[in-house]
């Protein structure tokens, strides 16, 4: 009698090799045969017409702060994901000194958008050492969590205010070796670094202020136990993202290890440029040196509303100045005045194909609730106007508090973005899961990837997309014995349905402790997401089991 | 391969202790006079003012520890 | 004296979700160079160019763009206000 046996699927195992027809048999948190199954299971699912893969691994994220009051890291769980990487672009909630806390706050405020109010009626402060933080999490844990530490929060508890006003000294640097030995001791999965982000008063993160020699002193702590350095190169630049690459894969061939730098975008006005850190790439693994570039699989969107001026507009003399100068109030009264709109509609004419695919996201009133999520194009018939009128009559009705998306604005040549997600060199990854809450959703991207990339265009097989995001993560990563299906293997599971699965529409929802919001979007045609032998979500049920662990490191279950 | 078969990218350098605009030009520009030097190594450097280096230095030296200073220009591609 | 001017300039969505501008800056040498340039930045080199439009400011000089990006980024320097 098996615990748990997934019948008559499709086995996408994660190496990378064509599907096959199996059943799946778990025994506790193993896998304990892949083949024909006759004996009978306390749960059985029939996974017919489906996917059976290795649960998804989300390395980039920032589910951090999410983690103190929701285990599953709602809704990466559901969409798949099995496992996750917090701990991103050098910052992470510890080690920290209660001192510190409210700087820290900031920052991940200023990172995720996760507002004050969170973390104060959400938040038991009851850490200060990575160990104690990884202790509080763990309770309730439904998915894995492989958390970096990061350099900025460090450095922090290392040198205090000094830590955004100089270099490190010698001492200073030893103890910050010393620090992140205890952090990978107690669990880290490694250590980020960023050379881009911006603090809580949008001056650079404390790690921006460690010269080489740092850096080089935290790598090689990690050298001694093989752990990942993830960084935060100048993205928008090909000259310093090589320059950086170029300084990881010494990092990485003098203390042998992996290291990964994201994000990296395919604009159709950098294509030259993504080639040429391509191709630098594949000259640093040629040396032997691991430096992987996270790509994301969704493309990005621009959105706005009139309350702020908006660059999309700057091509538009009339609006861009209205927008840059005007009060609210002079903006909505130029947005009625009927000359004023005769001249505004005819400068918005060039972008005809623009505005009736624009996306209305947020509103305030109850009464245009009805049309959120609807394009313009839409809401212009419903209200039997033109687009570029509604959005002006809901800017108005809106007190200019409407929020509109323009879909699909960067990241956003398909082929291209399928030759790099499908390049050997390339980690899918990148996500933000986490961050950005009031911006957009950073979820269902792995849904994305296989509706769009795998179904839709036809740009890559089913079998390679599970493999990039479930084996070749685990392995780039050091995460053992999860990211296959295999006999021995811990059960970590996604049944999907490849003909349906896609991230939802993107929605602004009130799950944030303190009354907060956030953009989601909800897992579509996903069934089942096992994790470590248990059911973590079904479609049917939703959350259930809370098997997750802290990775690499492996505790043994007893089986039930 | 070995290091000097990687193929040539942009001169760059990491800054030594205490660098500013005039002492990275001194030493890495040094047949220019310093007025030039600093203005191509600003012009070749623009992601440096994508930041201010609040806290850390004085006046008009805003390079931090952590940044990649170029030498040369963009090469030329294709 | 580097002589690098503006030669080309695209509107781009910024991984945050906001529209930026894309400054490509030709130099003596051929080579060329990206910045990017948010809607405070971009207001800052408008002006200091008499630039009414994005294409105004082709053929402008980089210092321009130093200063705009130096200017911007300036403005959080003095502000002790923590964002909420
Ligand atoms: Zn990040």
């Amino acid at each position: 009698m098996y615990d748990l046996v997934i019948r008559n699927g499709k086995v996408v195992d994660g190496s990378g090799l064509p599907a096959f027809k199996a059943d799946v048999a778990v025994m506790g948190n193993r896998i304990v045969k892949i083949g024909q199954v006759p004996e009978a299971a306390r749960e059985e699912i029939n996974a017919e017409g489906k996917i059976v893969a290795p649960g998804f691994i989300d390395p980039h994220t920032h589910f951090d702060a999410q983690l103190l009051w929701d285990g599953c890291a709602k809704p990466a769980l559901a969409h798949g994901v099995t496992t996750i990487v917090p701990g991103n672009c050098s910052l992470s909630l510890a080690p920290l000194k209660a001192k510190h806390r409210m700087k820290l706050v900031g920052m991940f405020n200023q990172i995720e958008e996760m507002p004050l109010k969170a973390f104060k009626e959400g938040v038991v402060w009851d850490w200060e050492t990575f160990s104690e933080y990884i202790t509080r999490i763990r309770k309730g844990l439904a998915i894995n969590v492989a958390p970096l530490v990061g350099h900025s929060v460090i450095r922090l508890w290392v040198m205090n205010e000094a830590a955004t006003e100089r270099t490190a000294t010698d001492a200073e640097i030893a103890e910050m070796q010393s620090v992140l030995r205890e952090c990978l001791d107690a669990g880290a999965a490694g250590l980020s670094t960023s050379y881009v982000d911006m603090d809580e008063k949008l001056l650079p993160v404390p790690s921006r202020y460690a010269d080489a020699r740092e850096v080089e002193a935290l790598a090689s702590v990690l050298g001694e136990y093989g752990r990942v350095l993830q960084i935060v190169p100048e993205f928008y630049d090909s000259d310093l993202t090589i320059a950086r690459l170029d300084q990881l894969a010494e990092l990485s061939l003098k203390y042998n290890i992996p290291t990964t730098f994201s994000p990296l975008f395919m604009n159709a006005d950098n294509v030259d440029a993504v080639n040429r850190v391509m191709a630098r790439v594949d000259e640093q693994f040629a040396r032997g040196a691991r430096v992987w570039p996270q790509v994301q699989t969704r493309p990005i969107d621009i959105s706005f509303s009139f309350s702020v001026p908006s660059l999309l507009f700057m091509r538009f003399p009339t609006w861009y100045k209205i927008m840059r100068f005007g009060t609210p109030d002079e903006i909505s009264a130029f947005f009625s005045d009927s000359e004023n709109r005769v001249k505004l509609i005819a400068e918005a004419a060039p972008l005809q194909g623009l505005w009736p695919t624009l996306v209305l996201r947020h509103v305030e009133t109850d009464a245009n609730q009805k049309y959120v999520g609807k394009t313009l194009k839409e809401i212009a018939e419903l209200r039997n106007t033109t687009p570029v009128e509604a959005m002006m009559d809901l800017s108005v009705e809106e007190g200019l508090e409407a929020h509109f998306l323009s879909a699909g604005m960067g990241h956003n040549d398909d082929a291209k973005v399928a030759g790099l997600l499908n390049h050997p060199r390339v980690h899918i990854g990148a996500s933000d899961g986490g961050a950005h809450i009031l911006s957009f959703s950073t979820y269902g991207d792995t849904g994305y990837l296989f509706s769009h990339f795998v179904r839709d265009l036809n740009l890559m097989t089913v079998e390679s997309a599970v493999k990039k995001i479930t084996s070749d993560t685990a392995a780039i990563w050091g995460i053992p014995e999860r990211g296959m299906l295999k006999e021995g293997m811990i059960a970590d599971i996604a049944v999907f349905d490849p003909s349906t699965i896609a991230r939802g529409e993107e929605k602004f929802v009130n799950d944030v402790p303190g009354d907060g919001h956030r953009y989601v979007r909800d897992s579509h045609g996903v069934d089942t997401v096992i994790v470590g032998g248990g059911i973590a979500w079904s479609e049917a049920k939703g959350y259930q089991d809370a098997r997750g662990e802290v990775l690499p490191g492996v505790r043994e279950m007893v089986a039930a | 391969m070995p290091v000097e078969q990687l193929s040539r990218v942009r001169k760059s350098i990491l800054p030594q202790v205490g660098d500013d605009w005039s002492h990275i030009a001194s030493r890495e520009l040094p047949d220019l006079s310093e007025k030039d030097a600093i203005a191509s190594l600003q012009s070749w450097n623009l992601h440096v003012y994508m930041r201010a280096a609040a806290r850390m230095g004085t006046g008009s030296n805003n390079i931090l520890p952590s940044d990649v200073i170029f030498v040369e220009p963009p090469l030329a591609h294709g | 004296m580097s002589g690098a001017v503006i030669s080309r300039v695209e509107l781009a969505a910024a991984h945050d979700g906001d529209a930026e501008l894309n400054v490509t800056l030709q130099y003596e040498n051929g080579g060329q160079t990206l910045v990017a340039l948010d809607e405070y930045a971009v207001r800052v080199l408008m002006d200091s160019c008499g630039a009414s439009t994005p294409d105004g400011l082709i053929g402008q000089g980089w210092h321009h763009v130093r200063d705009a990006l130096e200017a911007a980024s300036n403005r959080f320097v003095n502000s002790n206000s923590t964002q909420q």
